[in-house]
């Protein structure tokens, strides 16, 4: 390498004289100049890297991972699935009875609910028909303490929290504490407890926890437990008795598939009925909790612009990476469950009454209407595309472009196949086909029974499809639509309507795209274009037409194009988002904003 | 002796098909990267360690690319839920960040030296880069911020004081320090606050710097999309010559007959379908009107053209790289955009009235529509058909050629855009029609019985481009298995071969762009786009910044398809005439003695090596950028090794 610059610049400076650089010198450049780029890098990765402390001391290691579940079995045999979900801030206290959480936000200060790192373990029980119930832990200095327990027929909201395994979790350690068990001082409680090893790095927690009535007091419960807490798995096995009733259950790992849960009653989605739209009108969509113990009270969390209608007429919806399930009755909607299925959520879709969270551990995490887990199914990548229903099996493709057929009741793969290349949108099926879209445009069309290679076609900028009777209908990213022949991928016809591609839906022979700029359908068979309708928003088909939604106005059209009914709505309010939600008999639309109205007759 | 002769035949045949496969690869291949690589060319003190630095990341890079689908499987991801959902393997956020801050301030470097509008509207950009990243640093106590304020600063006064100077190697260092460190602030700062809140603003803030700079990389992408019609055409002309001259007369024969045969099948097959359909009725029409509007511009410019000579298909696809990356720099309106969306965060986060950010926001807006994007790429295209005039009368070929193709092709493109021109050609209607013509071309031969070695070798090469076009997907295919990401192929492939190929701007040297400049610029802008390209694979969303699969798509269309609708045009034409297309080599004296005398001017050459008036020339192409453009035919490969090239060519 030569010493010397090649030019100046400028005549204000010369060149570098050609001198010999000594070996020190040439070293000293080469070190400074990838010293300062190394030393950049890992100021970034060192910032990047550094793990959040985790809080809660020694007994932090104990407490089960984001998105765990376990299966419970007590003495008499009843069984019930836990699941875990972890949290920092005070999401989970939000989405907590206001009755309930409340207190919490006196007790401790802004700074500290901010910065809580929250446990929350939820029990669905398997083989009674009692609800879900929720506890809510706090890891601080103390250790791993109770704040909540709501959902079931006795509910506890303690302050300050009810420690279970202290932060110098260690054999030979003893803790004791006291406090409200209830808000408002209703209830007080007085806990003792000591440490001691258990088999495989466990530790064994013996306590005692006695409820007292605070005004008389009188001891209302009095619990005596042992409880093992094993690393990562929380508490594994506890023997005691409550009120000197024996009690005792032990934990298992749920089984990733083919689990406990069993069949679902509902797997097909519902049809919906669109013949009696015509007397449909919007009405507003009560959200809210209903406790036993601590009454109603409205939903306040906001939604995280995920949600999907199940077919018993509830729904789910995201909120803070973790999923609820809601049922209706007429306008109310009651949350009845909440699941964690770990990490963040990517999508949220149902099958019937099942439903399915995908998340960012690239895993497809289905519930029962219970909000019981059914199983856990992992793919190399994550899963955006809402999964497609066909005689009780899911066809599912993740981002990687892996294409299973699952069976909706245990989660187990019928068949897989990978097809090496990104898949974002859903598979839809005919003529014993499944087919997909790829980023590229690319359509694949795969055996529906072995996942075997049919045929493909080259679309440029295709990116979703749809299928319904035999009719295979492709929607471009610039809203280009195109029939295509099932038996080979060959097009039948193809059009072009304005505006970027949001939906594609086929029914009774008429394809419907719509668009950023508008919706425009088709004959199925001929393409000749058939009507066209302002909305942008969303498209739905169902029996007797097509459901249009637009910013202001929500239409329902028969397949000839004829206007069933036209409803006003208020636009969304800036700043949130809106998902409509396919219910069999109505449509409903939820607000980020924790709001919602339907549209029914 | 039975034996000997056999073996005498098996040796020779050997021999014969090793020189064939060496003979392709070093034309096809190894003589564009050597003549288009990035070579140290008496590289001041300090110059080889940012290369050497540089060429780690854009590899660290595209090993990001290549690995992201195994990347994606094995480490945890994060998500980021946004206006899109973007998820990323977490653990790897930094490097990315790294990339990016590599790339900029190897621009801000590379500017250093430059000429002063350059100069400054880099440091301008960088500023607005570093004051960027720093608008989330919300605290009361802005370490952040201030950290920014201080690197602008003096950014500021390190190119006041530096700017008029030569390169130093110490610069980079300094300016590198000045940019890295108030991003290190920054991200440590915002991580200690977000992370206790259990958010993760690392990926947060990778998305908002390349979803707003990712734009950048825009010309790259479609530049890129030039890269596998250029691979085709080589290709095709390789195989061909090759055929001919290591093989001999009979093997182009042959060839010939095989490869008409297999286009014969191919254009009968395609026939049913071209009836049935009226749209692809008028796409062949497309292509029929595109072959014939780029035949007419040429048959202008050889009319108004001093002298005779012939263009070059190899010089074409030598030069289309070059050329798509200056005309997509220039007609990208995103890139005005991108300074002025960043901007206005900026104004925002530092507290400006927010009308301020709206006027700049709809200022970026409008630059960014449709209408404006379509106009700015049809005038673009017109001045590409009048500089065609002025280089043809200049006397100079090849190159007006390839401008007329692009430009003509822009014109039809603009024109669709704007308002709806029914006749647009298709890649595959391209591929269609130059088979046929190919054909006919050789049916009227046979019949006429003048089918000798020469239009033999012309109508292979017709035929052999045809087809790779037609089946360019050959390229794209493998290399987009091995990623399983769709629209990542071709913009890989056309990444890495530009930046072996036509890194040779990098080698030359002017007064207002100094060879240290060039290598910086060039790698900055080189591991920028491939930054973005991993950024996308990692991310798997095309949505996350900068759809650069679609650019590529559209830069194919652009820039690779008059190419290729050029090469079939020269083949034919030479067919016609009874020659072999490319049957002399471009004059190099020619395209030396004049582009590169007027672009480029060595400031180590001695004075008075060049015409004043040819100096002038020279430094106003560099004022308005076309300095840049690659007179890539030059001493690199005729004086290969040489780090003095073009100053030893000179004295030739």
């Amino acid at each position: 390498m030569s010493d010397t610059t090649t030019v100046a610049a400028e005549p204000s400076e010369q060149p570098a004289a050609a001198r010999p650089r000594s070996p020190i010198h040439r070293a000293l450049v080469w070190a400074a100049v990838i010293g300062v780029v190394a030393a950049g890098s890992l100021a970034l990765a060192a910032s990047d890297l550094d793990p959040t402390p985790e809080r809660g001391g020694a007994a932090a290691r104990y407490v089960p991972g984001d998105g765990t579940a376990s299966l419970v079995t007590a003495a008499d045999g009843t069984r019930a699935v836990h699941e875990n979900a972890r949290g920092t801030g005070p999401g989970m206290l939000l989405e907590l009875p206001g009755a309930a959480s409340a207190h919490f936000f006196g007790d401790y200060s802004d700074e500290a609910l901010r910065t809580a790192q929250l446990w929350r373990e939820t029990v669905t029980p398997l083989d009674t028909d009692d609800p879900q119930t929720s506890t809510v832990y706090l890891l601080d200095d103390a250790g791993v303490s109770v704040l909540t327990a709501t959902g079931g027929a006795l509910g506890f909201s303690y302050s300050p929290a009810l420690v279970l395994l202290p932060a110098d979790a260690a054999p030979g350690v003893t803790w004791t504490g006291e406090g409200d068990a209830l808000p408002q001082g209703f209830m007080r409680y007085t806990i003792s407890g000591s440490v001691a090893a258990a088999e495989g790095g466990c530790l064994a927690a013996t306590s005692e926890t006695r409820y007292q009535d605070p005004d008389t007091g009188d001891e209302l419960l009095a619990i005596a437990e042992v409880a093992t807490w094993c690393p990562g798995a929380g508490v594994v096995d506890d023997t005691g008795t409550v009120n000197g009733d024996a009690v005792s259950f032990r934990s298992s790992p749920l089984a990733a598939t083919g689990g406990p849960v069993g069949a679902p009653s509902v797997v097909s989605p519902a049809t919906r009925d669109l013949t009696g739209a015509g007397a449909w009108s919007s009405r507003p969509l009560t959200l809210q909790l209903d406790d036993a113990v601590y009454g109603v009270s409205p939903v306040t969390t906001p939604f995280d612009g995920l949600a999907a209608a199940r077919a018993d007429g509830g729904f789910i919806a995201a909120v803070g990476s973790r999923v609820v399930g809601f049922s209706v009755a007429g306008d109310v909607a009651t949350r009845r469950w909440a699941a964690s299925p770990g990490g963040d959520l990517l999508q949220l879709s149902t099958a019937g009454d099942v439903s399915l969270a995908s998340t960012s551990q690239r895993r497809l995490v289905a519930y029962d209407a219970r909000g019981a887990r059914m199983w856990a199914v992992s793919f190399p990548d994550v899963v955006l595309a809402a999964p497609t229903v066909v005689d009780g099996d899911l066809l599912v493709a993740s981002l990687d472009g892996t294409l299973r057929r699952i069976r909706i009741d245990t989660g187990e793969t019928v068949w897989s196949v990978a097809l090496r290349t990104d898949v974002a949108s859903a598979p839809a099926v005919v003529d014993d086909a499944v087919v997909v879209v790829d980023r590229g445009g690319n359509v694949i069309a795969r055996e529906l029974e072995t996942g075997a290679a049919r045929w493909s076609t080259e679309l440029v900028s295709g990116e979703r499809v749809a299928a319904v009777g035999g009719v295979l209908a492709v929607q471009g990213t610039n809203s280009d639509v195109w029939v295509l022949d099932p038996a080979d991928g060959s097009p039948r016809w193809t059009d072009h309507h304005p505006g970027i591609a949001r939906a594609l839906a086929v029914r009774d022979g008429v394809v419907v795209s719509l668009g950023s700029e508008g919706a425009v359908a088709w004959d199925a068979r001929t393409g000749e274009r058939l009507w066209d309708d302002p909305a942008t928003e969303s498209l739905a088909a169902g029996r007797g037409g097509f459901v249009l939604i637009g910013t202001s106005t929500f239409a329902v059209r028969d397949a000839d194009g004829g206007e069933v009914v036209r409803v006003p709505i208020d636009p969304a309010p800036i700043g949130t988002t809106r998902m409509y939600l396919d219910a069999p008999d109505d449509v409903r639309v939820l607000q980020s904003d924790s709001t919602g109205f339907e549209v029914s007759g | 002796m039975s034996g000997v002769a056999p073996a005498r035949t098996r040796r020779r045949a050997r021999d014969v098909a090793r020189r064939t496969v060496v003979e392709f690869v070093g034309e096809v291949f190894v003589r564009p990267v050597r003549e288009g690589r990035i070579r140290d060319v008496a590289w001041p003190l300090g110059l080889r360690p940012i290369v050497l630095v540089s060429i780690v990341a854009y590899v660290t890079a595209g090993a990001l690319v290549v690995f992201s689908g195994p990347l994606r499987e094995w480490i945890p991801l994060g998500a980021q839920s946004g206006t899109v959902l973007m998820t990323l393997p977490r653990a790897i956020v930094w490097i990315v960040l790294a990339l990016t801050a590599l790339s900029t301030s190897l621009a801000a470097s590379g500017a250093l030296h430059t000429r002063p509008w350059f100069r400054w509207l880099t440091t301008f950009f960088v500023i607005l880069v570093i004051m960027f990243v720093s608008v989330p640093d919300q605290g009361d106590v802005p370490l952040g911020r201030v950290a920014s304020v201080i690197g602008a600063v003096g950014l500021i006064v390190f190119v006041a004081v530096r700017g008029d100077r030569a390169f130093r190697w110490w610069e980079f260092v300094a300016i590198t320090a000045l940019i890295w460190g108030p991003l290190a602030v920054t991200a440590a700062v915002l991580t200690a606050v977000a992370r206790p809140l259990g958010f993760d603003f690392m990926p947060l803030l990778l998305s908002l710097m390349l979803s707003t700079l990712g734009q950048l990389a825009v010309p790259a992408a479609l530049a890129a999309g030039a890269a596998v019609a250029s691979f085709t055409v080589s290709s095709a002309l390789w195989a061909a010559k090759i055929a001919r001259t290591v093989i001999g007369s009979g093997a182009v024969l042959v060839l010939l007959v095989l490869v008409a045969l297999w286009r014969t099948v191919d254009v009968v097959l395609a026939v049913p379908g071209l009836l049935e359909d009226p749209r692809e009725l008028r796409i062949l029409a497309g292509s029929l009107l595109l072959l014939a509007l780029i035949a007419g511009s040429w048959a202008v410019l050889a009319r108004i053209r001093p002298g005779r000579g012939e263009p070059s298909a190899q010089g074409m696809a030598d030069r289309i790289d070059g050329l798509a990356l200056l005309v997509a720099a220039f007609t990208t309106t995103s890139l005005p955009a991108t300074p002025l969306i960043a901007l206005a965060q900026v104004t925002l986060g530092y507290g400006s009235p927010p009308e301020v950010t709206t006027a700049l926001l709809a200022a970026a807006d409008a630059l960014t529509s449709t209408t404006v994007l379509f106009a700015v790429r049809g005038a673009g295209a017109i001045v590409l058909l009048a500089l065609a005039v002025v280089q043809a009368r200049r006397g100079r070929r090849t190159l007006p050629e390839l401008m007329a193709a692009v430009g003509v092709a822009g014109v039809l493109l603009a024109t669709t855009g704007l308002v709806g021109f029914p006749l647009l050609w298709s890649a595959d209607g391209l591929a269609i029609v130059g088979a046929v013509l190919a054909l006919g071309v050789l049916v009227v031969a046979l019949v006429r019985r003048r089918l000798d070695a020469a239009r033999a070798t012309s109508v292979l090469v017709a035929l052999l481009m045809s087809a790779l076009f037609a089946y360019r997907d050959f390229i794209a295919d493998p290399i987009a298995f091995v990623l399983g990401f769709a629209g990542g192929a071709i913009v890989l492939f056309g990444f890495v071969w530009s930046f072996l190929t036509e890194s040779g701007v990098a080698n030359e040297d002017s007064r207002g762009y100094p060879r240290p400049a060039r290598v910086q610029l060039i790698l900055a802008n080189a591991v920028f786009g491939i930054t973005v390209l991993a950024f996308l694979a990692l991310a798997r969303d095309p949505d996350v910044a900068v759809s650069l699969g679609d650019l590529a798509t559209f830069g194919a269309q652009a820039f690779g398809d008059p190419l290729v609708a050029s090469g079939l045009l020269l083949a034919l034409w030479a067919a016609v005439r009874g020659r072999e297309v490319d049957a002399h080599p471009e004059d190099d004296e020619e395209w030396i003695g004049t582009e590169l005398a007027e672009a480029e001017v060595p400031r180590s050459a001695p004075d008075g090596a060049l015409a004043g008036d040819e100096r002038v020339r020279g430094d106003e192409l560099d004022r308005i950028g076309v300095g840049v453009l690659d007179p890539r035919d030059d001493a690199g490969d005729r004086v290969a090794g040489d780090e003095g090239g073009v100053e030893r060519h000179r004295a030739e």
